[in-house]
């Protein structure tokens, strides 16, 4: 799961790229509202955290162009503005939350959580194909009587096919949601990382699509 | 009530109306009496060519005594009767001329117009006097009855006009009274009396200066709320990554962050308490030598020039001395200096420079750094204002803490770039000491 963060206090940037990386998100830390438009302009995340008092772009016009452009990407808006028309022109303008700095780091990953529930168009807060089933709140899958307790990246990589069951998602792909952009990519860390889950859930609970990815079973 | 002006108004011209309307019926009467009496006395000369014209009266000799016993009555009666058997009525005086006279009779004064008839008869119509005076007040008194109703109706009128301007007054006051403290909104000019006007517009000046100082300072608390929950967010973060962690080699590197945040609150909040002091100082102003001001601040700032290292050095071109508060100027100079070292890339070189110009003692602070946008030199001075692409962490309160100094000892502030090559020029300029 690959978040982009827009802060331009260095010491908060920071700090939330280390909790969310603790939390087995991929970040990548923008500094300025016009470097925040080009890295959406990819398309590579899966949520925003967004400041508003920006250099060179304030945090309202990222999300109005990012809304522009029809992106129904989640916008969590993090920002010490804490006026109650601030917060309404925030929402309208196409933010999914608001939070007002300082704010507790688990209220955040929560909000986040549900947000990208919501995105996902599931209202409850597991994941699940229906055999699999992954608690982001927890990192804990379960698959049958099977209950373990998966590591970040693990966690990251299962959490990415869940979310697309039935889909096949290649090597780059999967890696894109582990790794930030100044994140070293081991060369198999994929393998890694799949065997790893497979030896905790069972062979079966990750299907291997010779030449094209993987994926898991979708819900029937 | 002494001070309304409603009051004195009302009182002021009830008197003036009274005083004015008591000369006017006054002489309204004196003219009107005066005309009733000339009235009567032609009456009595119109009588007197009647009886002439149809003479027969007269020529047997006899009083015409008019109707009767009539109080109002006229007499007629010639002057030369003394051949007559019956005594006459009235006993006038022996010579009287033709014309108009007023005699005393028997204690009753008569109004007597002698008649001489070309044929040479003298005789005399008369009336009481004082039945003609009392008829000359009654109608002269008639005169005075419009006068007597229009005084209490102008006074009324008056006092409602008065009263209804003065209620736009109090409109006013109204308005005013119950004005929102936060959002003074000027008072509506129209409806006010044109003598009020200028009271009222110096009101409104007073209005939106208020309200501009009132913008200012809820500015400048929201800026501050903004800047105090920054280092707030960035050490609540710091300190839960940490409690997250269960490996010590992990927490102590996650503890060097925490401490950089810690500094930046403790660095915040020492410039917010410096500027807030120095708004509300009153000073008493003492004789400060600049060199030793410049001295202290380099010495103090030394480590930190070294670790960057950065060149600091003095330039004292004459020794100078302004009437000041010496820890004010050093704190001063040490926030200029602080920026300069902040902004200056490592091997830089920064100078304290002291000199005089035109009177003025000049403590300037010139850096070989990138310099700053010329739109920006001046906006920097303003709390809490920070260039569009700085990184740099500060408090933002540096140069807004050197203005508030600087307007203090009536000296100024400014930043300009310098000419030769890049870097930035930090100016005070104040009034040189007077040496005694």
């Amino acid at each position: 799961m690959r978040i982009l963060l827009v802060e331009d206090d260095p010491m908060i940037g920071n700090a939330l790229c280390v909790a969310l990386r603790d939390a087995a998100y991929a970040v990548d830390w923008v500094q300025d509202g016009e470097t925040a438009l080009r890295a959406l302009d990819n398309r590579e995340h899966q949520a925003v955290l967004l400041d508003l008092g920006l250099p060179r772009r304030d945090g309202i016009e990222v999300l109005k162009k990012l809304r522009a452009n029809e992106s129904a990407l989640p916008v969590i808006i993090i920002t010490a503005r804490d006026e109650l028309e601030e917060r309404i022109k925030g929402l309208d303008s196409g933010a999914d939350d608001y939070l007002v700095k300082p704010f507790d780091i688990d209220e955040l990953l929560a909000r986040l959580r549900a947000a990208l529930r919501r995105q996902g168009g599931q209202a409850a807060p597991v994941l699940s194909n229906g055999i699999i089933s992954l608690n982001p709140a927890t990192r804990e899958a379960r698959k049958g009587d099977i209950v373990c307790l998966l590591s970040a990246r693990e966690f990251s990589l299962l959490q990415a096919l869940l979310l697309r069951p039935g889909t096949i998602l290649n090597r780059a792909q999967l890696e894109e949601s582990i790794y930030g952009w100044n994140e070293e990519v081991e060369s198999n860390a994929v393998d890694f990382l799949i065997h790893g889950i497979r030896k905790k859930l069972g062979t079966d609970a990750i299907k291997n699509v010779r030449g094209a990815g993987w994926m898991v079973a979708r819900n029937t | 009530m002494k001070n309304s002006i409603q009051y004195k108004l009302v009182v002021w011209i009830s008197i003036a109306i009274l005083a004015i309307s008591e000369l006017a019926s006054g002489i309204s009467f004196w003219l009107a009496y005066n005309e009733s009496q000339r009235f009567q006395d032609d009456t009595l000369r119109q009588i007197a060519l009647l009886v002439d014209t149809y003479k027969t009266p007269l020529e047997d000799e006899r009083i015409i005594e008019s109707m009767d016993r009539d109080p109002k009555r006229i007499v007629v009666q010639p002057v030369t009767a003394s051949r007559s058997s019956l005594p006459p009525l009235l006993k006038l005086p022996a010579k009287l001329s033709s014309g108009y006279h007023t005699v005393e009779i028997d204690g009753l004064y008569w109004r007597v117009y002698i008649y001489v008839s070309i044929s040479g008869t003298r005789f005399a119509v008369a009336q009481e006097a004082k039945i003609r005076k009392d008829m000359a007040r009654e109608s002269a008194l008639l005169t005075l009855l419009p006068l007597l109703v229009l005084i209490p109706v102008l006074i009324l009128v008056s006092r409602q006009i008065i009263k209804s301007e003065m209620s736009s007054l109090r409109t006013l006051a109204e308005i005013i009274d119950t004005q929102n403290e936060d959002r003074l909104s000027v008072l509506p000019t129209n409806k006010v009396p044109n003598e009020a006007a200028p009271f009222i517009h110096a009101i409104n000046r007073l209005l939106q200066r208020v309200n501009q100082m009132n913008e200012a300072q809820r500015r400048f608390i929201a800026d501050a709320a903004h800047e105090l929950r920054s280092p707030l967010t960035a050490l609540s973060l710091q300190a839960q990554n940490i409690e997250r962690t269960d490996s010590f080699a992990i927490s102590k590197e996650r503890l060097v962050p925490l401490k950089d945040g810690l500094e930046r609150s403790r660095h915040l909040l020492n410039q917010l308490l410096d500027l807030v002091r120095q708004q509300a100082s009153a000073t008493h102003l003492l004789k400060v030598d600049l060199a030793a001001v410049a001295l202290t601040v380099i010495q103090e700032i030394m480590p930190i020039a070294d670790a960057k290292k950065i060149d600091l050095g003095l330039a004292q071109e004459t020794a100078v001395q302004i009437d000041a508060d010496a820890s004010a100027i050093q704190l001063m100079l040490r926030n200029a200096v602080d920026n300069a070292l902040r902004y200056t890339p490592a091997g830089g070189e920064v100078t304290v420079r002291i000199g005089r110009d035109n009177g003025d003692a000049i403590l300037e602070v010139i850096d070989n750094g990138p310099g700053l946008p010329n739109a920006e030199l001046e906006r920097v001075f303003d709390a809490f204002y920070r260039l569009p692409d700085n990184t740099q962490v500060g408090s933002g309160l540096g140069l807004a803490i050197a203005r508030s100094i600087a307007v203090q000892f009536k000296g100024s502030v400014s930043l300009r770039n310098r000419t030769t090559g890049k870097g930035l020029i930090f100016t005070y300029r104040q009034r040189e000491s007077q040496s005694n």
